[in-house]
């Protein structure tokens, strides 16, 4: 195998429950009059990534399953650089288009062609070179989107957005997609259709896949990572975990972790 | 602007020749650094869904606002020729300096907005603190008035506001055609420096923590 495009060893990600929202100075100035005081004050710790390693080859379609909280889009983050890691190391090598939480990194308040123009430039495409794909965005898009070209992205349906997205991100022409729960709003056509499009990628380009059906597993992954509790429970064959997963998921108290 | 010209031109008389030129002078540097400065405050926030599903240098996003605001402020100069035409005031090559001294102040301006935009995203009631400071900022400044007017030993608690030696200039260079007094340019260049120093070190110190805060 030649040189893993994404290299993850031992992540570890914490985040701070606050137990006291301190969101202005005032109250951070109320705070240590409190602390002087002797109350009890500050955050919870709280783990949500500990000791992650994987690695993707550049042809790799990895799936990751677990529930919610897990830290499934923690580590999509940390990979994308969205975040940095508590502990830990991440290396990348070549070019990752995150299809986030429905949706790109869009601006709600700008226009479908601004946006269209603001995320290729984000993943560094020339100016020229957006305009003369845009007709072939927006007919991958399809779903009406063409006509919402002038309006505010806000305005566009969340169906929509995501139909844009998909668009928006294949054109760019990335190296790596991550993919999280993104797909589950689309229709079933355009599902079919982004499917068939990463169908198409099968073996050149390295995906990332957040999901909660196991049929996208087997159907789509050469790998699949369970995640519980922030930690790696099992990691392999996506026909294997696809069947203990859903075994677990069935009666999550009492079939034993793997 | 004009009712600023009007009270303190006629009806409380400044006695500074050339009044509505002279408040122009600083009052567009000093427009540049408040409106730049509380828009860009809130240029991480803002754009929340950049922060937290991308990566790319957040400080772009602090960039793209002071640039903004900068091609407003060369606007705004633009009436101030006229107006210097108008008033007869002799408009000499020296003039042209306005143009490195506001890259002067555009990079202060985005020094101060660096620190302002990351400490916002932990702190919201900085914007209206900094609304207040601004609103002391003003009178603090020979903008309305002018340093002659003042008390002799006033004028060392001028040094301390850190725009003045700007404004200070640009009146010298625009109205009265002078180069700024190599004081005022040590001082310009020491203020320069403690900006950015601290503006790229709280930047860099936040950073990291941008996208967990705004999500």
């Amino acid at each position: 195998m030649s040189e893993p495009i994404v290299q993850v060893t031992d992540v570890w990600k914490q985040f701070r429950i606050p137990h006291e929202k301190k969101h202005t100075i005032f109250e951070e100035a109320a705070g240590l009059i409190g602390l002087a005081k002797g109350r009890r004050l500050g955050f919870e710790e709280f783990w949500a990534l500990q000791g992650v390693s994987f690695e993707l080859q550049s042809n790799d379609r990895l799936g990751l399953v677990g529930a919610n909280g897990s830290g499934k889009t923690t580590l999509l983050k940390i990979v994308a650089g969205i975040t940095p890691p508590t502990r830990g190391s991440v290396q990348v090598r070549g070019k990752i288009a995150t299809i986030l939480q429905l949706g790109l990194a869009f601006h709600p308040e700008l226009t479908v062609k601004e946006n269209i123009q603001l995320y290729s430039s984000i993943m560094g495409i020339r100016g020229q070179e957006t305009r003369r794909r845009i007709g072939d965005i927006l007919e991958f898009a399809g779903g009406g989107v063409d006509q919402f070209i002038d309006a505010k992205l806000k305005v566009l349906s969340s169906g929509m957005q995501m139909r844009l997205a998909f668009a928006v991100a294949i054109s760019t022409d990335p190296d790596i997609f991550f993919i999280d729960e993104a797909l589950a709003v689309g229709d079933l056509e355009f599902q079919q259709k982004c499917l068939d499009t990463f169908e198409g990628y099968k073996g050149k380009k390295a995906m990332v896949l957040v999901t909660h059906s196991p049929a996208m597993l087997t159907r789509f992954c050469n790998k699949a990572i369970w995640f519980s509790h922030g930690k790696v429970a099992a990691e392999g064959d996506p026909n294997e975990i696809a069947t203990k997963y859903e075994a677990f998921m069935a009666h999550p108290d009492e079939v034993a972790m793997g | 602007m004009i009712v600023m010209s009007i009270v303190f031109g006629i009806i409380f008389p400044t006695g500074i020749p050339n009044y509505p030129v002279y408040l122009l002078c600083g009052l567009l540097p000093w427009r540049f650094f408040q409106v730049a400065t509380t828009q860009s405050l809130q240029s991480i926030v803002n754009n929340s869904s950049l922060v937290s599903r991308v990566y790319l240098p957040r400080q772009i996003l602090v960039l793209s606002t002071v640039l903004a605001n900068l091609m407003g402020t060369l606007i705004e100069f633009s009436i101030l020729f006229p107006l210097m035409l108008a008033f007869r005031v002799p408009i000499r090559p020296i003039v042209l300096l306005f143009v490195p001294l506001l890259l002067y102040e555009f990079l202060l301006v985005f020094a101060v907005s660096l620190a302002l935009s990351a400490l916002f995203v932990f702190y919201r009631d900085l914007m209206h603190l900094w609304e207040v400071f601004l609103n002391i900022g003003i009178w603090a400044a020979p903008v309305m008035y002018s340093l002659n007017q003042l008390p002799k030993r006033w004028l060392p608690f001028y040094g301390l506001n850190p725009i003045v030696p700007m404004i200070l200039s640009f009146q010298n260079v625009m109205l009265y055609a002078t180069f700024p007094r190599p004081l005022t340019l040590v001082q310009m260049t020491i203020n320069l420096l403690a900006a950015l120093g601290i503006g790229i070190a709280l930047f860099k110190h936040f950073e990291p923590r941008f996208a967990d805060e705004v999500a």
